[in-house]
């Protein structure tokens, strides 16, 4: 179940990493550094 | 903040077997929701406690909305820019909660105009504004941000001319709040607004914030 959960958490997450990867910058908090991962 | 998402990272790494790539994915993405949370939750407290939390709340949705998209300067930490947040959107509240008097029907919709037509322009010039640990790679993500930048402002500004015809002043403080927000935005994408913030950052570093 706490396996589901996490992945389904996991697609979310991933959504998130990309989303923000495409726009301009985070809404209102901190702007980390894009790791490589994400800019292939 | 660090611990918190080194932790719950760890979870998703020994749960779900992750390679490193998917490691880093999970990090950055736990660190980017960790940080909004935060920061809203620290503008919210401040700005209930200070009785303005009605003014504060629709300024900081509207500038997230736009800076999404248009991009912005930031503060070098974490920490930075929850403080600067609740600073600033907090003074900013108290300003209009100070000024709210001033407002009627012509300032309001006059306001408003002013604060379109500016939006419109600096946006067209700065939008989207990076920072170094965000660039924005290709000039066609470039251009589609600024439209989409654009059109956020013109979709406000239709909203709250809507407003103001069918609801009259009833949402006056929603229409003037958010526009604070827009112009506030505004002025984090021109090199005023980097420099600012960069002043900022420094007074915080020279306080060992």
């Amino acid at each position: 179940m706490l396996k589901k959960i996490l992945g389904v958490l996991l697609v979310v997450l991933t959504f998130v990493a990309y989303a923000n990867v495409a726009l301009a910058t985070n809404g209102i908090g901190y702007q980390p550094e894009v790791p490589e991962s994400l800019l292939k | 903040m660090k611990f918190l998402v080194q932790s719950l990272t760890s979870v998703f790494v020994t749960q779900l077997d992750l390679d490193q790539e998917k490691e880093q994915v999970v990090t950055y993405a736990l660190q980017l929701i960790i940080s909004t949370i935060t920061a809203y939750v620290l503008i919210i407290v401040f700005a209930y406690l200070l009785g303005i939390l009605h003014i504060v709340l629709p300024m900081a949705i509207a500038h997230s909305v736009l800076r999404v998209c248009a991009g912005g300067a930031h503060g070098s930490t974490s920490t930075h820019c929850f403080i600067m947040g609740v600073l600033i959107f907090n003074t900013l509240g108290a300003i209009v909660k100070t000024i709210l008097p001033l407002y009627n029907s012509t300032t309001l919709y006059v306001s408003s105009l002013l604060i379109f037509i500016f939006a419109i322009i600096i946006v067209r010039k700065f939008a989207p504004a990076d920072v170094p640990d965000k660039p924005i790679a290709t000039q066609a993500q470039r251009e589609k941000l600024r439209k989409i930048s654009l059109w956020v402002i013109v979709i406000w500004y239709a909203v709250i001319k809507l407003l103001l015809i069918i609801t009259g002043d009833r949402y006056a403080i929603f229409v003037i709040s958010t526009g604070w927000g827009i112009l506030w935005q505004c002025f984090t994408l021109t090199k005023a607004g980097f420099k600012f913030t960069e002043v900022i950052d420094k007074l915080l570093i020279a306080v060992k914030v």
